[in-house]
């Protein structure tokens, strides 16, 4: 068993303590996965979340332990991985913009090309974060659907919760951060 | 504000989200006295600017299209080329026309601008290195790579052969060629692919659109090499591209390509068995179109692909079904396995199957797979192996009885010489093939013995009056595997020693006069001599036991004395040491078979070091340590003997993890297991003892799990039970040690046709619970199973080897035991 699947095991029984050794190795795997990816967009691909995370699953956990349950469940700790990545790259980007003293990689180059122009993704994080201290269930589908690329079957897995419940966070939740980031001053 | 505030608002803004104006104000209004707070947020919420549809739903990065993102270059000068036009998009950049500009003549040339990546000047020098690999490629049907560098903005480009043509595809589709032409044309291609294997170069995007097909019917591959030059992390290179993501095309990535392992010649030849799959059909075999990758992935891991047959429907212009059916399927599946030690090995493998099927001969795919579908419905249905093992004979022996008519007729004779060969390859098929897919399933003793014995009565038939050496080996060779299934003590068996043996002697006599000539005779004799020699040491004929063992010590030693490396014939004189280590005789003296041991132990050691991870020479060492540790133990040498014996168990144990599926590993860890505490227990170490024991025991429980009807493995977990139980007994652990002795007695006694060793074990096992029943003060009990052991007949007889120890001592413990079931009632007198 490698020890992905091993600390999945131990989170999904209720170890809080094997999601934080499972992050730094979703982390690094993924970060590299991203910034492996987010360098292929001027050739035409979309990248989409499901695939890369799907990826980074296979890489880690192994294709034969490759579980419904589990691969739901990593997807779910994946979510908040993607979420931390692509906010530090929006934060460094910003940080260049500024003329901070850091150079642009070249990386970063390929990088900014590639994220979505419509969502302001440090915005959207701090909207994320507010939402979540007063409706942890809305921010979380949003987390997993979002970054995680999950459907909404496999959100109610990953949260244990029904289908209809993930809709209805999901509804909230999109009127609630879309208000938030359009409101103005 | 607390979340119960907001689970309220949650609440009530998805009540009144599907309402209309009217309605959703009345609801509001009804709550605004009770929680006017939640309502005002609601209310905000409704009001605020509803979120389109792409918020939040589109992918989070999204690019545009390659020609939009590079301006086009048209007019511009590369290297010595200027380029004309766009011919074409692709994953990787834009491909033009271009022309020489200064030389004196007008070379048309295609020139492929990667815009998909830069490279630092430094790296240059690597890409031109590997673009000269490349540029060696010269195949008539391989499109050939004349230049290449980088552009002045830092894209690589890459100069090839202008072709003009179309997709092979495409061009099968305007042309309506008939499915011979398209195979034929086929066969082309994998000559040129196996060409680019031999240099090393592995395409990995082989695909309809990188195979051109020019007017006059000529196929060109495109991109060779060009996956891997352009994708693969190389040092000193700034970026690398997209890696497997950008070189996998769905459906033509091999199952183990979607994996993101790395590429091998085999994910061409899956690639070329779809290219075939397409050529013949029309489509590809999974339905991919818009399917998220992760679900092509599990299609394509998972899924079973469709004969080509199946798809094609009776009007198809590709091809008719009945033209597809039978060779063709199976050609096709085995190219596109998803397992890649089970398609063809080479691409030359796969165009000659294929020349088989045009030329009317049978094709080499549909052997094995016939095997294994047989082999995968045993899986999941042994009563089923036996009915298609018995129609496969049926149909054997209607082939079988029209051969010996067919051959009396002089002017049939070549027809008839046909059909004889075709009888014995079936028959050989029957038992090589068909018994190697069955054996490692669980449960199929009993088949395997009714699929070696049908063959060989049709190998007989042909046989008869036959001086031809081959034909001699095929038979000496059925026969060894028929007496290994009847009876052969080193594996799962059906117990009948007496049948083994005169197989394994008939198979000795057929080969025997052929093994001076033949190098496979001699092997394939030492082998029957050695599964001879073991089966009469079981039977306690350990004399001629050893016999049979130096006759094989002899063929080694006559084939080293040709070439002291061969490693074949290494092997052989180590096996033959082996053997007559194992069985020497008794009476010798203890510890007087260590140095053949050490000798043996000497050749393996030899050989593993020269091959340290094959499985092979691991289970040799192993083998030594296990039986030379056991020596150490007899003499008293403890160290030296637990020192083997947890070299074997290392390795056992490491060969386990590598293939869970190996019986043969298994049994050999339990047995580490049960020495391990045997000398644990000698020692004293009693808990150690205990806790090895149960190891072994659990071994043996998966084992024999697994194989109800095989004796062999029902012998061991009988012993298993009995150690253990023995083993609780010295810790006082009495009803523990009562059930484990309990259930090995049970076990013996089931045993078809115990050997000596088995009817020694059994009485032993009495020995065993009779002494735990005095100790729980089940005297009675204890006697009446020391009659029960004294009646097993073990006193007047000599076993082989270590066996004879064990004999002797179970045999006076009996003696001793009944003498001490009387003396109660003596002392009752004095």
């Amino acid at each position: 068993m490698s020890d992905v699947t091993h600390l999945l095991a131990k989170w999904r029984d209720g170890d809080a303590r094997a999601f934080d050794e499972l992050v730094p190795l979703v982390y690094a795997q993924l970060r590299q996965l991203a910034d492996h990816y987010l360098q292929m967009e001027r050739d035409g691909h979309t990248l989409q979340p499901t695939a890369l995370v799907h990826e980074a699953y296979l890489r880690l956990a192994g294709q034969n332990e490759a579980g419904f349950n589990n691969r739901v469940h990593f997807y779910g700790a994946a979510a908040t991985v993607m979420r931390r990545i692509l906010v530090d790259h929006a934060r460094r980007r910003l940080a260049a913009k500024r003329g901070s003293g850091q150079t642009l990689a070249e990386l970063d180059e390929g990088l900014a090309a590639g994220l979505d122009p419509q969502v302001d993704f440090i915005a959207l994080d701090e909207a994320l974060t507010r939402l979540a201290s007063h409706s942890p269930g809305p921010a979380r589908v949003v987390e997993l659907r979002y970054f995680g690329g999950l459907t909404v079957d496999e959100t109610a897995t990953s949260l244990g919760v029904a289908p209809i419940t993930v809709k209805r966070h999901w509804a909230f939740a999109r009127v609630w951060l879309h208000r938030e980031l359009t409101a103005t001053g | 504000m607390s979340s119960d505030h907001w689970r309220q608002v949650e609440d009530l803004y998805t009540r009144v989200a599907g309402l209309d104006a009217t309605e959703r104000s009345r609801l509001l209004d009804q709550q605004r006295a009770d929680a006017p707070q939640v309502v005002a947020e609601v209310e905000s919420l409704v009001a605020a600017e509803p979120p389109g549809e792409q918020f939040l739903s589109t992918p989070w990065v999204s690019g545009g299209s390659p020609v939009e993102a590079t301006p086009s270059l048209t007019g511009r000068s590369v290297g010595a080329f200027r380029l004309i036009e766009i011919i074409g998009t692709g994953g990787m950049g834009v491909v033009y026309r271009a022309e020489r500009e200064d030389a004196g003549f007008a070379q048309q040339v295609a020139i492929k601008v990667v815009t998909a990546a830069r490279w630092h000047r430094a790296s240059l020098k690597q890409l031109t290195a590997e673009r000269q690999l490349l540029a060696a490629l010269h195949h008539p049907h391989i499109v050939t790579l004349i230049d290449g560098g980088l552009t002045d903005d830092g894209h690589a480009y890459l100069v090839m052969e202008y072709v003009e043509g179309l997709p092979i595809t495409a061009w099968c589709r305007e042309r309506h060629v008939d499915v011979a032409t398209r195979l034929r044309l086929f066969q082309q291609i994998c000559s040129a692919v196996q060409y680019a294997h031999r240099h090393s170069i592995v395409h990995r995007d082989l695909k309809p659109g990188n195979i051109l097909v020019t007017p006059d019917g000529v196929p060109k591959i495109l991109d060779f090499g060009i996956a891997r030059l352009l994708t693969e992390p190389a040092e000193g290179r700034h970026q690398t591209t997209a890696g497997w993501f950008r070189a996998l095309t769905p459906n033509y990535a091999s199952p183990e390509q979607m994996r993101g392992l790395p590429a091998s010649a085999a994910d061409d030849v899956y690639a070329l068995g779809v290219l075939l799959f397409e050529l013949l059909t029309g489509r590809v075999p999974y339905d991919t179109a818009g399917k998220p990758l992760d679900e092509v992935l599990r299609t394509v891991v998972e899924q079973p692909a469709p004969r080509p047959s199946a798809v094609v429907g009776t009007s198809s212009r590709w091809a008719r079904p009945s033209e597809l059916r039978g060779d063709v399927d199976a050609i096709v599946l085995k190219a596109i396995d998803k397992e890649p030690a089970r398609r063809y090995g080479s691409a030359q493998e796969l165009a000659d199957d294929i020349g088989r099927h045009l030329a009317g001969q049978g094709v080499v795919a549909r052997e094995p797979s016939f095997a294994y579908v047989l082999a995968t419905l045993a899986r999941r249905h042994r009563a089923l192996v036996a009915a298609s093992v018995v129609s496969v004979v049926a149909v054997l022996a209607a082939l079988g009885v029209s051969v010996v008519q067919t051959r009396r007729a002089v002017a049939e004779r070549d027809r008839a010489d046909q059909r004889f060969s075709d009888v014995r390859r079936l028959a050989n098929t029957l038992i090589f093939d068909i018994h190697d897919a069955v054996q490692p399933l669980a449960g199929s003793t009993p088949v395997r013995e009714k699929i070696v014995a049908e063959a060989l009565k049709y190998l007989e038939v042909l046989a008869k009056g036959t001086e031809d050496d081959a034909l001699r080996l095929e038979l000496g060779a059925a026969y060894h595997r028929i007496g290994t299934v009847q009876g052969n003590p080193s594996g799962p068996n059906l117990g009948d020693r007496t049948g083994a043996v005169n197989s394994f002697r008939r198979a000795i006599a057929l080969l025997a006069p052929t093994a001076a000539r033949s190098r496979d005779a001699a092997f394939e004799l030492t082998r029957a001599q050695f599964s001879l020699a073991a089966t009469l040491s079981a039977l306690g004929q350990p004399e001629e036991a050893v016999r049979a063992a130096r006759e094989a010590q002899g063929i080694a030693e006559r084939l080293l004395a040709g070439d002291a490396r061969d490693a074949a014939a290494r092997r052989l004189l180590g096996t033959a040491y082996f053997w007559q280590a194992t069985l020497a005789p008794v009476g010798s003296g203890e510890g007087q078979s260590i140095p053949m041991w050490v000798k043996a132990g000497e050749v393996f050691e030899s050989l593993l070091a020269d091959g340290p991870d094959d499985p092979d020479r691991q289970r040799n060492v192993a083998l030594v340590a296990k039986y030379l540790g056991e020596q150490y133990r007899k003499i008293g040498a403890v160290d030296n003997a637990l020192a083997q014996h947890r070299r074997a168990q290392e390795i056992d144990a490491q060969r386990v993890a590598r293939t869970p599926g190996n019986r043969q590993a298994q049994l050999d860890l339990a047995l580490d297991w049960s020495s391990l505490g045997g000398l644990y227990r000698e020692q004293g170490q009693l808990r150690e003892a205990a806790v090895s024991f149960e190891r072994s025991l659990a071994a043996r429980q998966r084992l024999a799990a697994s194989d109800p009807d095989d004796d062999y493995t029902r012998g061991r977990l009988a012993h298993a039970h009995a150690i253990l139980g023995g083993a609780y007994g010295d810790l006082n652990r009495l009803p523990e040690a009562l059930s484990h002795l309990r259930e090995a007695v049970r076990l013996s006694e089931s045993r078809h046709q115990p050997d000596l060793e088995g009817r020694i074990d059994l009485a032993q096992q009495l020995v065993d619970l009779s002494r735990v029943e005095t100790m729980a003060g089940l005297g009675s009990r204890a006697c009446g199973h020391l009659v029960q052991a004294s009646r097993v007949g073990i006193a007047d007889t000599t076993a082989s080897g270590s066996l004879e120890g064990n004999r002797q001592s179970t045999a006076a413990a009996i003696t001793a035991g009944l003498a001490s079931c009387r003396a109660p009632g003596t002392s009752g007198r004095g």
